[in-house]
């Protein structure tokens, strides 16, 4: 194991990233002299599922040991005796099992989130708080607010007057408030993964002073424009001097402004005579434009900085009432707490009852800034008491950019903790991929490669940019191969430059390649790597079009079942019985026409006859003709829907149309129906609101995908979802490279806060900032880029086909380049399958059979609601008399002590009716004799049968010679039943007092009056 | 005399119980954790009694101590929500810096729960101020405790003394301060009159309750049974310790059970899973069978799945209020008052109340009919295409619906026709009525105590008029309801003065975790039920579902106001005493049982249980085998990957032969280019979606707004000679300001003023392009009728509604308004000129619109007039884009109508084609496309 304070360990694809981060947890934990403890160890990836998995795979290899049966010889750097590993491994074990709370393997964020939980009183926050994926309705409500403060404010209307005038200086559309919104939620994404606020300045004077600016520039061009109307001046710069007269402010306002004016020179032609006083002025002017330029690109986002400061403010006010953490905020939140408190490392070691000494991180290359910062703390404090740090990762796979990630922490080390030491580690040997992919990928992103690449690209951009990092970042790019994995295949076509139809040329490849496949190799081997989910619809359809299995988000989702599309347009119908389109696309459906056992041309036909029907809905004439149809399948989901759950509604929708019975194969797609619905109801109800709901989850979220597909369909995926994962073959049918456009605006996050710049290319040839910004950004991208790239083509274990069109967008396909404009056809083909695992199966044999939940209340008597306290007086006065006795004597005394103890047991009721309900009572002397006697009285005295049934009698007196019985009644009640109740009592009774005399009474609370029975 | 007896882990506990007390002749208490097993109990006696007898008395142990309580003091117990806001009071009094800015009880309510839970545990486990004294560096982590920990305790034991004090003054208490206090109870009082009290094997004891039973254990009268090795339970072994008996020697047994681990994929798989492994189970085995539901939130998942092969279970757990529609319709009633703006309501709210099945049933003049009458017609004339003044408001006053004359009428035609003569005057009286009860009620409520009674009386109309007992879960709930509205009328709190929306959170929180209970048979049949309710019962089959590591163990990891290890240093050991006591509840309920079936979810998200973990290597251990144990994968029938076929649509003769008569405009064909189906929809079957009632003002909002305000200004015979007229400016500005503020629509949106702005910016760009422009207004939203003749012969009828045609020296402009986003190009050149066979994709490929050409084509033919120019005006860029004056395209367009006309009426189907999905996403009719 290594020594050095910090190790970083740089894992290139397939090489074992997860085996080590293992080993290096176990190491510490069984290697150690110090009594490490696993409280002390805390391990860090990037998502649940690979803590879970990681937290699996030290169990296991902790089990091998323990029992001896370490076939790998995982301990064998150890060097330990076996028996001691094995001994060790079970004692950790054990405390692992006993301990699981400090088996601390988690998710960054779930860090934090534990962070914020314990210290929520040190960061004023509610102990209850929930963390929450969508801060957008937060975020629109607090926009409302602001704009709300406009109608008291007039300092905010006049900014927003001010951010008027500059959106309308664009072409835009007619709600200025959506575009706010953009903006502003655009800020808080990246404010939340950079870990900054936003530099805002209450000076909102951008508009008015450019617009000082440019005038004064418009003149000083005009002024030029005389000086040189006699002059031999080069055709370009005349002819920018004539667009700013002729187009005037505009192409300022629009950045529109003409190339030369970012020369300081004035050009004349050759030999021409030259002015100084406009040769002067020109330079005044460049002056000026370049002023102009910094300006705009510094302060254009002014007032939407101050704006969304002002709506972050409003956004914070809700989310504290609403005890909420959107997930977006809390890296942010922990990094503010240590800003903005005196909160020292060990009280947060406090809170959180445990304290770290060694730190793991997976996937380091995707921590961004803000997870960094908020670590780091932590990191200071144990590096400086003999702790240590462990980073694994892949700067080569850092594709999360756009969520913050910075790759270059990985090099950032010696200067973030200069007095400690660090080794650098570096895993070379692939153990997925066979040798053609493996040596392929070495060839391609080989430093000599991507250097020939950047070269040709940037020779053709005429520009000079510094490639270290890009190049630092392939620098180990090199992998050994495993000694078994010697074949592989690799396939790599390009599409004509000149194809007409490329996407159509695309489909033909992609289909050969499949088809070819699909003789050697099962469908679930092959995995489809795209980057939208236009074009995994678009591989799907083409797949699907050939009649072969696919799983991707197109035939998982289940929005594009036709029975989920069936239940829903049911559902709507119910909920709005006027919308008659539900209603149609219900009747047309198979799921009806195959219960009502009538083809679909005849509802077809019948919508068709009745679409001009005036007011009339097509369900009243549908009721009318089809009356049998509509008793059997609609009346009572008409008449009871509403009354019924939505869950409980599904359900029963189920049972009527026979779904699962009918559509077998869509069951996969009820039973995510159902746990959609599920999941809906434990925010929300009522069958309108899961509509709206339903309607808009969107197809981007997880949640609408079945995720328990058995595997037997090609895979269809994004690359990023496919990071980690491994497949015997992988095609990228749309193979490109392209830098993305810069975003606007741009994060500047050097300082303190973020200064929010505009920035864009034809602004960089004007300022120099922009200009560099610009360029850094570009290369940035294209990493990025590339880096997606690596990602697709070492995901594979055994073949890789790539298909790679002339474009990427309108820009040309850099892949060209990179790939040094030749197609690669490698290695060997062969037949290649999915390992089965070991796993039992329970197969689901079922079909249908549910039942809404209220079927459990149909053998329930009581369905009336004690509206009027009838009942609940009946009760207070039956406790009241459980408790009554007389005390010395003193009926009145006696009634205030029982109506005392009758208020104490039912403080919330209304107890004013005993006093009278008593006095009447107890006016009666039989009553009051019964109450007064000497024997042993039990009230609300429970009596069991032999068969083990339960029976309470209200009052039951043991005198010496017989045993008086009183049940009170305080309603309506049937004297018959009433009394063979009672008799029932006194057989029971006289089964445990066989000697005695049993006399057993009627009290009728309601006029006082004593019935023996 | 005083015992503890300990009893074998496999032994039945409810049968040894049994067997002690049987022919006991004293007066025993039961004392158990859970009321289930005591039935049990009963009815194992009964069985060995044969005849009828008086059994013991039972009770919990909360039961038990809140008795004595009861019987020997004066004071009531309060709720939580009580106890916290006198805790919120007080510090407020006396520790405002602990507040910082949370000045109102309900921003400080959850940290008063958190402060007054604390208050109990101290209460309950007998913490003194002393105890903090003694509090040092005594953290597993090694570190003195903070000062700003220290400083908080320190204040959290002065706010208890204070509490304790305003709960003396009052007359009151709380579970933890009650249980205080019995402890000094002398034992007489403790013993409640019984000659011995038999305590069922106590788990956990909190201090207060051990010294509570000491003293019965002193005076004799206490028998303790245990279960379970007290060496492998620190609390086990420390209820010996605390009674003062030596640690017994227990040998603990092999289990005997049979272990299956099985896993599913989520929370309707599991219980699909459970539902598999029980499905062969007989009645008597199902008897013998308890399902362990850890998590509330899976419970609907097994009993939708249980219930399809039995529907004898019985179910611990609870239902949850918040599913109903009377909660769901109280729930909208606060929607609509947060949401109103003066008096006016938010559309949509309205209309969720007012479909709300407990609404539009109720019964007036003994008649649902006429709700359903207001509610259908009230939602029709919301309806943006209704000719109701109502029609398309956002917001909408009592008042207007009142001064809608003719819905008043139509009310009361469509009633009478059921009930007989209904008068306008008794609509509106029923309206009021509706209106007094399900919106001006709860405008003025702002307390607790408003608040209740407006309950109450809702409630009571709710369920004198609607039909709330045909499903029963409504009725409980009411019943639930009126429950919670007395226990609001709370002394302290009731009377305090909330904002509507602090109140209405109040009262959210105040029932959002209620629940109905379910009816059932807790001695027969299947058992659903927690963990804690399965104490002391035993089943021969143990399934328990849902073995997440979340949730089984539930254990609160973090602790918000005082740290885990201080609390420990006090005595409080919260989490680890949950812990060790859902492992020995755990242990015990699978130690008692034949078969044990564990379930786990296998997602993304979760985690299995570390009680799985332990049970798995417990095997692998014994077995010395790692694959000793594996589990079983849930798995559900495969199911095909592939295409379906999209169904095709026959034109029937009928149909054919409405198609043949249909009147095509330019929108028709455009849909047709779109999309076949989309056409059968739409303009076959008539079939449209309904825009929503109350919807925002969208962008074809202000399209309309736009159109009808530029034919009220630029109408016909306006000329460009007028418009330059300086007044004509004042005018059209003017107009534009007055019909904005008219718009209802608009004045609440709280960027109203902002949408004003734009408007008036792009209006008055609009107003000076045409000032440069020389014409005279020929017509303005006009329609125009003509024909096309196909190659078959066969002529079809066009019609068309042009927004604006301008007439200047004999030459008409044919203007289309247009004010969302354009493309740039009406026809592609590419394409166009490549156009070889006039197939739909083909056309579609190179023209974006047919409605151009079809407008010059219909207005030409209509009214003789030639060479028109034809062009889509942008409005937000002010600009007008021509349609290309060559003839040839003009002529090549009209060929294309020609050619779609023909397809439309000829070919056999309406069939999907694959190359029209762009718009699928988005499209109206994606759920009845299949």
């Amino acid at each position: 194991m290594s020594l050095a304070q910090i190790t970083l360990m740089q894992a290139s694809a397939g090489s074992g990233k997860t085996y080590n981060l293992a080993k290096r947890y176990l190491y510490l934990l069984l290697g150690s002299f110090d009594n490490i403890d696993i409280k002390n160890i805390i391990a860090v990836t990037f998502t649940n599922k690979a803590a879970v998995e990681m937290k699996y795979r030290i169990l296991n290899y902790l089990k091998m040991a323990a029992l001896s049966q370490d076939s790998i010889n995982f301990f064998a750097d150890l060097n330990l005796p076996p028996k001691d590993i094995s001994r060790k491994s079970l004692l950790a074990l054990q405390n692992i099992l006993e301990h699981y709370d400090s088996f601390n393997i988690s998710t960054l964020d779930s860090f934090k989130n534990r962070i914020l939980k314990s210290c929520a009183i040190n960061m004023d926050i509610s102990p209850n708080f929930s963390i929450e994926p969508d801060y957008s309705q937060n975020l629109k409500f607090a926009l409302e607010a602001f704009l709300h403060k406009s109608n008291t404010s007039q300092n905010i209307r006049d900014i927003i007057l001010k951010y008027l005038d500059q959106y309308l200086t664009n072409d835009l559309g007619w709600f200025a408030k959506d575009n706010i919104y953009n903006e502003i939620e655009k800020v808080f994404e990246k404010s939340g993964s950079i870990g900054k606020d936003i530099n805002f300045s209450r000076n909102n004077n951008f508009g008015k002073e450019f617009y000082l600016k440019v005038e004064l520039v418009v003149k000083k061009i005009k002024c030029v424009a005389d000086k040189i109307a006699n002059l031999q001046i080069n055709g370009h710069f005349l002819n920018a001097v004539k667009k700013v007269l002729l187009e005037g402010n505009r192409i300022f306002f629009s950045m529109n402004i003409p190339a030369k004016f970012a020369y300081q020179k004035l050009e004349y032609k050759n030999n021409a005579t030259m002015s100084l006083e406009a040769n002067i002025l020109w330079e005044e002017i460049y002056k000026d434009v370049k002023d102009l330029c910094n300006f705009y690109m510094q302060n254009y986002y002014q007032i939407y900085s101050y704006m969304y400061h002002e709506v972050v403010k409003e956004f914070d006010i809700k989310s504290k009432k609403d005890a909420v953490v959107f997930l977006n905020e809390i890296n942010k939140k922990t990094v503010k707490f240590f800003k903005d408190t005196d909160v020292i490392i060990p009280e947060v070691y406090y809170r959180l009852s445990e304290k770290y000494k060694h730190f793991l991180i997976d996937e380091f290359q995707d921590t961004s800034f803000v997870q960094w910062v908020g670590i780091k703390r932590f990191l200071d404090e144990s590096l400086a008491t003999g702790g240590t740090l462990f980073c694994v990762g892949d700067v080569k796979q850092s594709i999360y950019s756009f969520r913050g990630a910075k790759p270059e922490l990985f090099y950032n080390m010696p200067k973030e903790f200069s007095t400690s030491s660090i080794e650098n580690q570096h895993l070379e040997t692939n153990f997925r991929s066979s040798k053609e992919i493996v040596f392929f990928n070495n060839e391609i992103f080989s430093v000599d490669n991507l250097q020939r690449f950047l070269n040709v690209i940037y020779e053709d951009l005429g520009e000079e940019v510094n490639f270290d990092k890009f190049l630092n970042t392939y620098r180990f790019s090199g992998q050994k191969i495993q000694d078994n994995k010697k074949s592989g295949y690799v396939e790599i076509d390009f599409i004509e430059k000149d194809c007409q139809d490329v996407k159509e040329e695309t489909k033909q490849k992609f289909i050969k390649y499949v088809i070819e496949l699909l003789n050697r190799s099962e469908t679930k081997s092959i995995a489809v790597l795209c980057r939208s989910n236009d074009e995994i619809l678009d591989i799907s359809s083409w797949l699907l079009e050939k009649n072969i299995e696919v799983e991707s988000s197109q035939t998982l989702n289940i929005k594009n079942n036709d029975v989920i599309k069936q239940i829903v347009s049911f559902f709507a119908f119910i909920n709005s019985p006027i919308d008659s389109l539900a209603f149609s696309s219900f009747i047309i459906g198979d799921i009806f026409n195959k219960v009502a056992n009538i083809d679909q041309a005849e509802f077809e036909q019948f919508i068709f006859n009745n679409k001009d029907n005036g007011s009339g809905f097509v369900y009243k004439i549908f009721k009318d003709k089809y009356e049998n149809l509509w008793n059997e399948y609609f009346e009572y989901f008409f008449v009871k829907a509403g009354f019924i759950p939505v869950y409980e509604l599904a359900l029963s929708v189920l049972e009527k149309f026979k779904i699962l019975e009918n559509y077998p194969d869509s069951k996969a797609f009820v039973m995510h129906f159902l746990e959609i619905i599920k999941e809906f109801e434990l925010q929300k109800s009522a069958l309108s609101n899961f509509l709206e709901y339903f309607y808009n989850l969107s197809n981007q979220d997880d949640f609408l995908y079945i995720k328990n597909a058995f595997g037997n369909g090609i895979k269809v995926m994004t690359v990023h979802k496919s990071k980690g994962l491994q497949f015997p073959v992988v095609i990228i049918p749309f193979l490109k490279l392209v830098a993305t456009n810069i975003d606007k605006p741009y994060f500047d996050d050097s300082k303190e806060e973020i200064d929010l710049l505009n920035i864009s290319k034809s602004i960089g040839k004007f300022s120099a900032k922009a200009n560099e910004i610009y360029n850094k950004e570009r290369l940035d991208s294209l990493l990025s880029e590339l880096n997606v790239l690596y990602v697709c083509l070492t995901r594979a274990e055994h073949e890789i086909y790539a298909i790679v069109p002339p474009k990427a967008g309108t820009s040309n396909n850099l892949a060209y380049t990179l790939f040094g404009d030749r197609s690669f056809k490698r290695g060997n083909k062969q037949k290649y399958n999915i390992k089965v695992t070991k796993n039992n199966y329970v197969c689901d044999c079922f079909n249908g059979g549910y039942k809404d939940i209220s079927n459990n209340f149909i053998n329930r008597k009581n369905t009336i609601v004690d509206i009027d306290d009838v009942k609940k007086r009946g009760t207070i006065l039956h406790y009241c008399l459980s408790k009554f006795k007389i005390i010395n004597g003193n009926l009145n005394d006696s009634i205030g002590k029982a109506l005392e103890v009758a208020k104490r047991k039912f403080p919330f009721e209304n107890t004013s009716f005993l006093k009278e309900k008593l006095q009447q009572m107890f006016s009666k002397e039989k009553i009051l004799e019964l109450f007064n006697c000497d024997g042993v009285i039990y009230n609300e005295k429970e009596i069991v049968n032999s068969k083990g049934e339960i029976f309470r009698i209200d009052k039951l007196i043991e005198l010496d010679d017989k045993i008086l019985v009183l049940d009170f009644k305080s309603s309506d009640y049937n004297f018959q039943e009433n009394k063979e109740q009672l008799l029932n009592y006194v057989s029971l009774i006289s089964e445990i007092y066989p000697n005695k005399k049993i006399i057993a009474y009627i009290v009728n609370l309601e006029n006082a009056m004593l019935i023996q029975v | 005399m005083s015992q503890i007896i300990n009893v074998s882990n496999d032994e039945n506990i409810i049968d040894f119980t049994t067997n002690y007390i049987a022919n006991s002749l004293n007066k025993i208490a039961l004392i158990s954790g859970g009321k289930r097993p005591f039935l049990f109990i009963k009815k194992k006696l009964a069985n060995v009694k044969q005849v009828s007898f008086f059994p013991p008395e039972c009770f919990t142990n909360d039961e038990f101590v809140e008795s004595i309580i009861f019987d020997n003091t004066n004071s009531i117990k309060i709720s939580d929500l009580e106890s916290s806001f006198i805790i919120f009071e007080i510090i407020k009094k006396d520790f405002p810096s602990l507040l910082k800015d949370k000045f109102s009880f309900l921003s400080f309510m959850d940290w008063s729960f958190e402060i007054l839970y604390f208050i109990e545990q101290l209460d309950l486990e007998m913490i003194s101020e002393d105890k903090l004294k003694t509090i040092k560096a005594n953290a597993e982590i090694g570190y003195d405790v903070p000062e700003s920990i220290n400083e908080l305790l320190k204040n959290i034991f002065k706010i208890r003394k204070l509490f304790h004090e305003t709960l003396d003054k009052t007359s009151k208490t709380t579970r933890g301060y009650g249980f205080l206090k019995a402890t000094s109870f002398n034992v007489d009082a403790l013993s409640k009159g019984f000659d011995e009290t038999i305590l069922i094997t106590p788990f956990y004891l909190y201090k207060t309750e051990i010294e509570i039973f000491k003293k019965l254990y002193k005076a004799s009268n206490l028998t303790v049974f245990t279960q379970g090795n007290p060496k492998e339970y620190s609390t086990l072994e420390n209820l010996y310790r605390q009674f003062g008996q030596n640690i017994p020697n227990v040998q603990s047994k092999k289990n005997n059970y049979k272990l299956n681990i099985y896993s599913a994929f989520d929370d309707q798989s599991q219980g699909a899973l459970l539902k598999n492994l029980i499905s062969g189970y007989s009645e008597r085995q199902l008897d013998k069978t308890l399902i362990i539901v850890p998590d509330s939130q899976i419970l609907q998942a097994v009993v939708s799945e249980v219930s399809s092969i039995t529907d004898k279970y019985n179910i611990a757990a609870g239902y949850p209020i918040s599913k109903t529609a009377v909660y769901c319709l109280l729930d909208n009633i606060i929607e609509a008052q947060l949401s109103k703006k003066d008096n006016y309501y938010y559309s949509k709210d309205v209309i969720k109340i007012l479909i709300n099945p407990l609404f539009k049933n109720m019964r007036f003049f003994q008649e649902s009919s006429v709700s359903r009458i207001v509610v259908h017609k009230i939602e029709k004339a919301l309806k943006q295409d209704s000719k109701s003044s109502l029609s398309g408001k956002t917001f909408i006053s009592f008042q207007e619906i009142l001064s809608d004359v003719d819905l008043i009428k139509e009310v009361s035609f469509a009633a009478s026709k059921v009930l007989g003569s209904i008068s306008s005057q008794k609509i509106v009286e029923v309206l009021n009525e509706i209106w007094e009860s399900f919106f001006s009620a709860w405008e003025n409520v702002d307390n607790l105590y408003k608040l209740s009674n407006t309950i109450v009386l809702f409630l009571e109309k709710v369920y004198r008029l609607s039909a709330t007992s045909s499903y029963p879960l409504n009725v409980e709930t009411i019943d639930i309801l009126l429950s919670i509205s007395k226990e609001m009328k709370l002394d302290s709190l009731c009377k305090v003065k909330f904002e509507k929306q602090e109140l209405f959170s109040l009262f959210r929180k105040i029932v959002q975790d209620k629940k109905i209970v379910l009816p059932g048979s807790p001695l027969k049949s299947l058992q659903i039920l927690g963990l804690l309710e399965s104490r002391n019962l035993s089943f021969d089959n143990v399934f328990i579902v849902g073995m997440k590591d979340s949730s089984f163990p539930a254990i609160k990891k973090e602790s918000s106001l005082i740290p885990k290890d201080i609390m420990y240093a006090l005595g409080i050991e919260i989490a680890k005493k949950e812990y060790e006591i859902q492992k020995y509840h755990f242990n015990k309920i699978i130690s008692g049982a034949k078969n044990v079936n564990l379930i786990y979810p296998d997602n993304d998200k979760d985690e299995r249980s570390r009680f799985i973990e332990s049970l798995i290597w417990e095997k692998q251990l014994a077995q010395k085998d790692l694959n000793a144990i594996n589990a079983s994968k849930f798995v559900l029938p495969k199911f095909p990957l592939k295409q379906f076929l999209k169904k095709k649509y026959k034109k029937t003769k009928e149909i054919k032969e409405y198609l043949s008569n249909l009147s095509y405009t330019y929108t028709k064909i455009d849909t047709y280019l779109d999309c076949r189906l989309k056409f059968y929809f739409m303009y076959v079957l008539l079939l449209d979606e309904s825009k929503e009632i109350g919807q925002e003002i969208d962008a074809s909002d202000i399209g309309n707004f736009i159109h009808s305000f530029l034919k009220e200004t630029f109408h016909e015979n306006l000329s460009s000679k007028e418009v330059q007229d300086l007044s004509f400016e004042q005018y059209f500005l003017d107009t534009l300001k007055n019909k904005f503020n008219n718009c209802v629509s608009f004045k609440f949106r709280e960027d109203a003023f902002m949408i004003q702005e734009v408007l008036v910016h792009k209006m008055k760009s609009f107003l000076y392009y045409e000032k440069t422009r020389q014409y005279k207004i020929f017509a303005c939203e006009k329609k125009y009728i003509s024909n096309i003749m196909l190659k078959s012969g066969d002529a079809y009828s066009l019609e068309s509604k042009i927004d604006r045609i301008d007439e200047l020296n004999g030459t008409y402009s044919i203007l289309d308004y247009k004010t969302g986003n354009m493309k740039t190009n009406i026809i592609s050149k590419r394409h166009f000129e490549n156009l070889k066979a006039f197939n739909r994709q083909d056309i579609k490929k190179a023209v974006n619109s047919l409605q151009l050409p079809m407008y010059k084509y219909i207005f030409e033919k209509s009214t003789n007039i030639k060479n028109s120019i034809c062009g889509i005006y942008d409005i937000k860029k002010t600009d007008i884009n021509l349609f290309p004056q060559e003839d040839v395209i003009y002529e090549k367009c009209i060929d294309m109508v020609k050619s779609l006309i023909e397809e439309i009426s000829q070919e056999d189907y309406f069939e999907y084609d694959k190359n029209d999905t762009t718009n699928c996403k988005t499209c109206k009719y994606f759920y009845i496309c299949r």
